[in-house]
C-alpha cells in the first residue's frame, strides 16, 4: 500500500487546517486540544484493572477516579480516540499506511536501538507532560494560541531541549 | 453568535463527547496530512533536515490565535469561559526541556505517537508505552516532585498582561515572527535545493499577514469585551477591610457581606461563618461558584499579602464587590478572637460565637450561616493536563 503514497500536504496548509480545528475546539468546547490528558486516563484505567483501588490512593492521579464518573467518559479520551480515527483516515486516503510493525530509523541504525530510544524518550515525555500539565498539543499549541505566558515558555523549552539533546541521540537516524 | 458554544448552550455529556471525538478526528487528520505520523520527519527539525514541524505548528498557532482574538475583538467570545492555561513557570520550563529531550529521543510527542501507531509504525507504539510508563512514574512518585509541580505559579497570565503590551500588538507581533521564520526557512531551503519558492506559497504568506493585520485592528478598534482576569498591577487597587470591622458587621447581624476563607478546610484559627473555597476554584471562572453580587465579599487568607488580594481583584473584575481581610486570619486571631483583644466589638463577637448573646433579647444568628454554602462546581480537567 505504501508503493505509491500521495504527497503530504503543504505544511502551511496542514497547519492552517490544524489551526482551524484548534479554533473550532476553543469556540465550541471552550478548551484547546489535548493528548497527554487522555493518555493519563487510559493509564489509570489499565492500572486500576490490574490493581483495583490503587489509583485512588495516589495523591495526584486519585482525583481522576474519585469523582465516580467512568474514566473513559471524558472529552480528552474521546479526543484521543478521534486522533487515532482521523490519523487513520488520512493515512489511508494518502496511501501512507506502512507495513505493520515498521520501525523508522537511519540506514545503519539497528531496529533495537531505535525501539530502545522510542521507549526511553517516551518515558521522559510522559513524565514531562504530567509535570508541565500538558504536552505539545495541550501546552504549546493550545496555550500558544491563547497567548498564555507559561505555554510560550514551555514551547521555547521544548525546542531548546530538543535541539540541545539532538546530538546525543543522532545515531538512530544515521 | 456567542462563543464558546458550551457556555451559552447546555450540552449534554454525550453531545460534548461526540464533539470531542469529531474535533479529535480533525486533529488527527491534520497531523497526518502534515507528516506528523513519521518520527523521521518529526525529529528532522532538531537536525535542521526538515522544518515541517515548525511550519505546521506555527501556522496552526497563528491561525487559531488570529481567529480567537479577532472574534474576541468583535465581542463574540466570552474569553473568561475559554479554559486558559495557568502559568506555573518552573514546572513548565523543566517539563518543556524534558519533553524536548524525550521528543528528539523518541521521535514522537504524545499526540503524534497515536498518528504513528495508526499508520502502522512499531516505534510509535513503543513510544506510547513509554509515555504511559512515564506518566505512571510521575503519579507514583508525585510527593517527591509536588513542589516543582506547583513552582512559579502566576495564575492565568497571558503575554499581553505580563508584558503590558496591548493584545492586538502582541497578536500582530506573533504573526510577524511566524512570517519572518517562514521566510527565513524558505530562503535557506530554496538556497539548499536551488529552487524558486512557488508563487502559491506567497499567496499563503500574504493571507497570514493580512489576517494578522485584521486581528490587530479589530483588537484595537473593535467593541471588545472586558476580560475578567486581573493583571498583576490590579492587585494594588483592591481595598481591604479590617478584622474589627468584619467582627462588628457580624455582631450587628448585617447580612450584606459574605466571608470566604482560602485556607484548606480545618485550618486554625477557625473563622466563624466563613465559607472555605480554594483560591484555584475562585480564580478559575469555569469552577467559580455563583457568588452574590449584592453583598460585600471578604476574602480571607492567612495573611493579606498575595492570594487574598489576587482573588479579590479577580472577583472585582467580574463585578463583585470584593475586598481582602486586612491582616488575614492571623490578624483576626490577634485583634478579635484572642481573649485579650481589647475592642468592644471583639468582645461582643467572642460572646456571640460562644453562644451567648451580647445584647438583651434574642440577637440574630450570624447572617452568613443562614444561606446554604455556595455550590462547588466540579473540577474540570482542561486541555492536556
Amino acid at each position: 500500500m505504501e508503493d505509491n503514497p500521495k504527497p503530504l500536504w503543504s505544511p502551511y496548509v496542514a497547519g492552517f487546517g490544524l489551526g482551524l480545528v484548534l479554533l473550532a475546539s476553543f469556540l465550541v468546547t471552550g478548551n484547546g486540544l489535548g493528548a497527554s490528558g487522555g493518555f493519563g486516563r487510559f493509564g489509570a484505567l489499565i492500572v486500576n484493572t490490574i490493581f483495583p483501588g490503587h489509583v485512588e490512593k495516589l495523591e495526584h492521579a486519585g482525583d481522576l477516579v474519585s469523582s465516580g464518573v467512568p474514566l473513559l467518559k471524558d472529552g480528552l479520551v474521546f479526543g484521543l480516540i478521534g486522533v487515532a480515527v482521523g490519523g487513520f483516515i488520512s493515512a489511508l486516503s494518502g496511501r501512507r499506511i506502512q507495513p505493520l510493525g515498521t520501525v523508522e530509523r537511519g540506514s545503519t541504525a539497528t531496529k533495537w536501538r531505535r525501539l530502545a530510544m522510542a521507549l526511553l524518550g517516551g518515558i521522559a515525555m510522559g513524565f514531562a507532560a504530567r509535570l508541565a500539565r500538558g504536552c505539545t498539543s495541550g501546552q504549546a499549541l493550545s496555550g500558544g494560541a491563547m497567548l498564555a505566558l507559561g505555554s510560550w515558555a514551555f514551547m521555547m523549552c521544548v525546542f531548546a531541549g530538543g535541539f540541545g539533546f539532538a546530538w546525543f541521540v543522532r545515531r538512530q537516524w544515521q | 453568535m456567542n462563543f464558546p458554544l458550551n457556555a451559552f448552550h447546555e450540552l449534554s455529556l454525550d453531545t460534548s463527547l461526540i464533539v470531542s471525538l469529531l474535533i479529535g478526528i480533525g486533529f488527527g487528520f491534520m497531523l497526518e496530512k502534515g507528516g506528523f505520523g513519521s518520527s523521521k520527519i518529526l525529529a528532522g527539525i532538531f537536525y535542521g533536515r526538515d522544518w515541517r514541524v515548525l511550519k505546521v505548528m506555527f501556522s496552526a498557532i497563528v491561525t487559531a490565535m488570529v481567529g480567537l482574538y479577532a472574534l474576541d475583538g468583535l465581542g463574540m467570545v466570552a474569553m473568561d469561559r475559554i479554559a486558559f492555561l495557568s502559568t506555573y513557570l518552573w514546572s513548565q520550563i523543566f517539563g518543556g526541556l524534558l519533553l524536548g529531550i524525550g521528543f528528539v529521543t523518541s521521535g514522537y510527542c504524545p499526540g503524534t505517537s497515536v498518528v504513528g501507531i495508526v499508520s502502522g509504525r512499531l516505534d510509535a507504539l513503543v513510544a506510547m508505552g513509554g509515555i504511559l510508563l512515564g506518566i505512571g512514574i510521575f503519579e507514583e512518585g508525585y510527593p517527591l516532585w509536588s513542589g516543582l509541580y506547583s513552582a512559579g505559579y502566576f495564575g492565568e497570565l497571558t503575554l499581553p498582561q505580563w508584558s503590558g503590551i496591548p493584545t492586538g500588538l502582541i497578536v500582530f507581533g506573533v504573526v510577524m515572527v511566524a512570517f519572518g521564520a517562514f521566510s527565513a526557512i524558505g530562503y535557506f531551503e530554496r538556497k539548499a535545493r536551488g529552487e524558486v519558492l512557488p508563487r502559491k506559497a506567497w499567496r499563503g504568506v500574504t493571507a497570514i499577514v493580512t489576517g494578522g493585520v485584521v486581528a490587530a485592528v479589530v483588537q484595537f478598534a473593535g467593541p471588545g469585551e472586558a476580560r475578567p482576569m486581573p493583571s498583576r498591577g490590579d492587585y494594588g487597587n483592591v481595598p481591604g477591610v479590617g478584622a474589627l470591622e468584619v467582627a462588628g458587621w457580624t455582631v450587628e447581624g448585617r447580612s450584606n457581606f459574605m466571608l470566604i476563607d482560602l485556607r484548606p478546610e480545618g485550618a486554625e484559627p477557625v473563622l466563624p461563618g466563613a465559607f472555605p473555597i480554594e483560591q484555584d476554584v475562585l480564580i478559575d471562572l469555569r469552577r467559580r461558584p455563583d457568588l452574590p453580587k449584592d453583598r460585600v465579599i471578604v476574602i480571607a487568607d492567612e495573611d493579606d499579602t498575595g492570594s487574598a488580594r489576587e482573588v479579590a481583584a479577580s472577583l472585582r473584575m467580574s463585578g463583585h464587590e470584593a475586598v481582602y481581610l486586612d491582616g488575614g486570619t492571623h490578624g483576626f486571631q490577634q485583634r478579635v478572637l484572642d481573649e485579650s483583644a481589647p475592642s468592644s466589638n471583639a468582645a461582643a463577637f467572642r460572646l456571640l460565637m460562644s453562644g451567648e448573646s451580647a445584647f438583651d433579647g434574642a440577637a440574630p444568628p450570624p447572617p452568613t450561616q443562614k444561606k446554604a454554602p455556595p455550590k462547588r462546581t466540579k473540577k474540570k480537567s482542561k486541555g492536556c493536563s
